[in-house]
């Protein structure tokens, strides 16, 4: 027999199939961290079916965005008006005082003044399928105030002739003699004019709010075997709102940039009944709690019920996209970052190692600046050129641990929604 | 239906009352190797954590072609290799190096040597071991695997396998040793 042999022997009948004693708060860690798991899955589940839905948003949008700039209208429609532009010569469309101009074709023959070529060249044929919209586009550039027109244009207004004349299905008359500087915006559109550059909104979302406890990798040996059992049967309903003020900039017609400032509120009511029956020491060698049980006499209730706030004001900056669905609504989707202050506290909450009950106000447990994601998405109605009514859904959760110093990681979420209004107001 | 293929089935399903007692019917053994696997208990009890909740969030995938013991043995060893081959890739070097030399001269001695040593202490000992040389020991000789299966989970050779477990031998038993 050799050496090796019995070395083999030692450990195969010493340590194969060797049984370590588990305590018992094993068990509380690792069924608080299933439904730590649990909820995170179906957080996921969410989260990915909201990014699904915001690609397939991104792609229609893009999509109908280019069959609308590929269509031939469009393309003869911007020749036609850049040539309207440079084209137009003051000298041309003076108008005689004396001699209103027949603009109608039909009598082109007959009429000395209406030169037929040049109805030609600087008329605009409107194609079909445009519209009415690309037609105020034009007539809106042509809109100049009295004051400022000259002898000639004010004779012209007053001579009741009609800067546009539509005799013709298709064909826009030559436009007065304008500035050129005041039809600048013209080449620009080839998409849809936007409304506003910058936007302020006002909003609130009554949410449904919770926390996800998990235990932290140092110090989580410090929690109580029955903290989580404790903490999942206490908070009987949590829910939360937010009032949010935003400044929203558009960098064109589909994606925006925006900013603000949130106040929040996220609550959970609490109801504690529970008996301490262990003595706790706390081995800081073996890092461990050794429970030891107590007399009958020494056990100590531990109840209470309240309501626990958590007050935050929290600065987003999101980026979003929208969606024209037509002249009254759009599809709305905007997610970022968001910094959240812990502002205030208020109730109980339960030390997780010795398990009483501690006041809220006074605990330095908490880190005041947090870090937090959010999504947001949902329909907004015109019901003024300058004023939007918007209802949408929400999630925000945070991303950094709210509490500091103790073993249990904390990160609140909320998911509700959102009501609110919002203004156009910069043009 | 007997009752460990019912709380297999209910497990799967995600019901919190059998996989509590499935933990129960197999946490100490489970906890008996990763005290094995590691060098301290805390260590251990993190392993054991990890491992749980891996064998509780892909239940679905036991088919049912070994035990369920083996099933969860296995994921427990491989999660002991995961953190293994973590730390090696950070720090990729030998613990220290023992001297090979046996300072036992007579083999026939060690039946006597070796008697009265509780599973606690030969534990003990077997922690102290550098984790290339415990991990060997304990996959080989603890856990039946072979050395061509052990060089392909750890990404070394047969040979170097084999010359690991030998030097663990020594020095677990210089280690034995000093009880004395």
């Amino acid at each position: 027999m050799n050496k090796e042999y019995n070395i083999s022997k030692l450990l195969k009948q010493n340590l194969e199939g060797y049984e370590s004693f588990v305590d018992a708060g094993q068990w509380d860690v690792l069924s608080a961290r299933l439904n730590a798991y649990d909820r995170k899955r179906i957080l996921l589940l969410w989260s990915n079916v909201v990014v699904g839905f915001i690609i397939l948003l991104l792609f229609s949008t893009a999509f109908f965005n280019s069959t609308k700039t590929e269509k031939p209208h469009s393309k003869s429609m911007k020749n036609n008006s850049e040539k309207t532009i440079v084209d137009v010569s003051p000298e041309v469309f003076i108008p005689n005082p004396e001699k209103p101009i027949d603009r109608n074709p039909k009598n082109a023959s007959t009429n000395p003044d209406f030169d037929q070529s040049q109805n030609e060249d600087h008329s605009l044929e409107v194609p079909k399928g445009s519209t009415d919209k690309d037609k105020g586009v034009i007539s809106e550039m042509v809109e100049v105030p009295y004051e400022s027109m000259n002898h000639f244009e004010k004779m012209f207004m007053l001579s009741k002739i009609p800067a546009f004349s539509f005799e013709h299905p298709f064909t826009i008359s030559p436009p007065l003699p304008l500035p050129l500087e005041k039809s600048e915006p013209l080449s620009k559109n080839k998409t849809e004019p936007i409304n506003g550059k910058w936007e302020l909104g006002i909003m609130t979302t009554p949410s449904v709010a919770n926390k996800i406890l998990n235990s932290d990798k140092t110090n989580g040996w410090l929690i109580n075997r029955d903290f989580f059992g404790i903490t999942e049967k206490s908070e009987k309903r949590s829910g939360g709102f937010q009032s949010s003020f935003a400044v929203q900039f558009n960098l064109n017609s589909i994606w925006f940039l925006q900013g603000g400032l949130t106040y929040s509120e996220k609550r959970e009511s609490v109801s504690y009944n529970h008996i301490i029956k262990d003595e706790i020491i706390v081995s800081q060698t073996e890092k461990r709690l050794i429970y030891n049980e107590a007399p009958r006499i020494q056990w100590i209730k531990v109840s209470g019920s309240g309501i626990n706030k958590y007050t935050f004001i929290e600065l987003p900056l999101f980026v979003g996209f929208k969606h024209k669905i037509n002249d009254k609504l759009e599809w709305r989707s905007r997610g970022g970052v968001s910094y959240w202050r812990l502002i205030d506290k208020q109730g109980t909450k339960i030390d997780p190692t010795i398990l009483t009950l501690n006041n809220l106000s006074d605990s330095k447990d908490y880190t005041k600046s947090n870090l937090g994601f959010a999504i947001n998405s949902g329909f907004y109605y015109n019901l003024s050129p300058a004023m939007k009514f918007l209802v949408e859904t929400g999630a925000s959760m945070a991303m950094t641990n709210l509490t500091k110093g103790s073993p249990v990681i904390t990160k609140p979420y909320s998911y509700g929604l959102n009501v609110g209004i919002q203004y156009i107001i910069i043009k | 239906m007997d009752r460990l293929e019912y709380l297999i089935e209910s497990c799967k399903k995600n019901d919190r009352s059998a996989q509590r007692e499935i933990f129960e019917m197999y946490s100490a053994k489970m906890l008996g190797i990763c005290r094995r696997y590691c060098k301290t208990l805390e260590d251990a009890q993190d392993m054991f954590q990890e491992g749980f909740l891996k064998v509780f969030t892909n239940f679905d995938t036991f088919k049912g072609e070994s035990s369920l013991e083996t099933w969860m043995k296995r994921i427990f060893i491989n999660g002991a290799l995961n953190q293994y081959r973590k730390a090696h890739m950070k720090h990729d070097h030998v613990e220290f190096e023992p001297e090979l030399h046996d300072t036992q001269a007579n083999p026939d001695d060690d039946e006597t040597m070796f008697s009265g040593i509780s599973s606690e202490y030969l534990l003990n000992s077997l922690q102290q071991l550098p984790e290339q040389y415990r991990i060997v020991i304990n996959m080989h000789i603890l856990d039946g695997i072979g050395h061509k299966q052990i060089a392909a989970m750890l990404n070394t050779t047969e040979s170097n396998s084999k010359s690991r477990l030998s030097r663990a031998r020594v020095m677990l038993k210089k280690l034995l040793m000093k009880r004395k």
